[in-house]
């Protein structure tokens, strides 16, 4: 599904945090219709260069958010204005159907581009591109151990699912549901933690010190600190020019 | 339930982030280097619990259990829950960069007023007090973090406050499942693995 080279992989991680964190905030504030449009220029020049599939932007964008749901459907009938359509006793403003578009814009533009630029590198890259940029170590050692067990735990949980699904379990809106489900996550979390004891025992057999060693250092390439730059300047220039 | 990005107004975003900020830095100040796999793998956990549907009539709904995160990590439920946000925003676009602060501060700060109101109650060693804490500071967490969104929202514009009730509604149910389960989890594990109470930092 994803071509293997694409620019935006080839990317420094911490060139395309740093581009996909300013984009936000810029995009996340404002709420005027020509910047975005600029904006949205910049995302398409991203999703050109990361080289991802066409589906697979489809399949993030699908995922509807229920929170956004809920904004987008009241916004035009509580915002005052001018009427544009009735339903019932509803009147909805044209102030309020143009608010939701524009909230509909921004959040889907972010969406896009953050993909465009953060699933091109993994999220072991990523940890250790926010340990060069702002993030005391603890907690990128808390974010690298909490993705490294996340499919761990995950697989567990299912075997612990299928284990009650083999014996008939059908969960249904009673107390006997909710107590196996309460008991899957409870043993889910006495495994965790046990795990986590082990876990960090091996660290100690293997002389652990509090830190990790890094193997693979990244190195700023003359394109990455181009792309940084235009980049950068774009984003500048469009919050300023509007 | 996650902000999505482009809603809030700036100063919404800015006081989430710097609330996230400060309760993020005092947790880690606690934290020591050997407490970080253990706080890392219950983080993990309740990652994966959150995509539990519990059916509830004839749709359902997802566990958040930040109730019972505070209870077990106390202080350290602040970097839990921002790095569980982080990865589920990168992982699954839930949420995002710039509601990554307002987020975490909407799960992690309930999770830290339950633990220190109800966190004796589940402690104690008689069942039906700790089960009476542990309904009060499941329920209470969700309560706390659908009043949270409902005021956000409120907030950063007046033609929001009908979503913010419609949210806080949708929180109402949740409330009691979550009190419910949290009820049933903490008498499990007080039979199971008891010492994983009175770990938290």
């Amino acid at each position: 599904m994803k071509k293997e080279n694409s620019f935006l992989k080839s990317c420094d991680p911490r060139v395309k945090f740093v581009l996909a964190l300013l984009y936000a905030i810029i995009v996340a504030i404002t709420y005027n219709f020509s910047l975005l449009v600029l904006a949205s220029i910049f995302s398409l020049i991203c999703l050109l260069l990361s080289g991802l599939s066409f589906f697979y932007y489809l399949k993030r964008l699908g995922l509807v958010n229920l929170f956004l749901v809920f904004v987008l459907i009241t916004l035009p009938f509580t915002t005052p204005g001018e009427e544009v359509f009735k339903i019932k006793f509803l009147s909805a403003s044209k102030e309020g159907v143009s608010l939701a578009f524009l909230i509909f814009f921004k959040s889907n533009l972010i969406i896009l581009t953050t993909t465009a630029l953060l699933s091109t590198s993994s999220i072991f890259e990523l940890a250790h591109a926010l340990h060069h940029l702002f993030l005391p170590s603890k907690l990128v050692q808390l974010l690298f151990f909490t993705f490294r067990y996340l499919h761990v735990i995950e697989k567990e949980f299912w075997r612990l699912k299928d284990a009650a699904v083999v014996r008939c379990f059908v969960p249904r809106t009673n107390l006997f549901t909710y107590r196996t489900m309460a008991y899957l996550v409870g043993s889910l979390i006495v495994r965790s933690y046990d795990r986590s004891q082990r876990v960090y025992e091996a660290m100690l057999c293997r002389s652990f010190n509090g830190t990790f060693p890094v193997y693979h250092h990244f190195h700023l390439r003359k394109k990455d600190i181009l792309f940084g730059i235009f980049g950068v300047t774009y984003l500048v220039a469009i919050l300023i020019l509007c | 339930m996650h902000i999505s990005e482009g809603v809030l107004s700036a100063p919404v975003l800015i006081a989430g982030a710097l609330g996230t900020g400060i309760g993020t830095f005092i947790g880690l100040k606690k934290i020591s280097v050997e407490k970080v796999p253990q706080i890392a793998l219950l983080s993990a956990a309740f990652f994966v619990a959150s995509l539990v549907h519990v059916p509830l009539g004839p749709s359902s709904v997802h566990l958040v259990l930040n109730g019972l995160v505070g209870i077990l990590l106390g202080l350290a439920t602040f970097p839990a829950l921002l790095v569980g946000l982080f990865l589920q925003a990168l992982i699954f676009q839930f949420g995002g960069l710039t509601t990554l602060g307002v987020n975490t501060f909407n799960m992690a700060f309930p999770g830290v007023v339950v633990y220190y109101l109800f966190g004796p109650l589940v402690r104690s060693s008689r069942s039906l007090i700790a089960g009476v804490g542990a309904f009060l500071a499941g329920a209470l967490a969700i309560l706390l973090s659908g009043i949270l969104v409902a005021f956000e929202l409120t907030f950063t514009g007046e033609s929001f406050k009908a979503a913010a009730k419609l949210i806080l509604a949708a929180h109402l149910p949740v409330m009691i499942i979550e009190g419910i389960v949290t009820v049933l989890l903490v008498s499990f594990l007080k039979k199971v693995r008891p010492e994983i109470f009175g770990q938290e930092v």
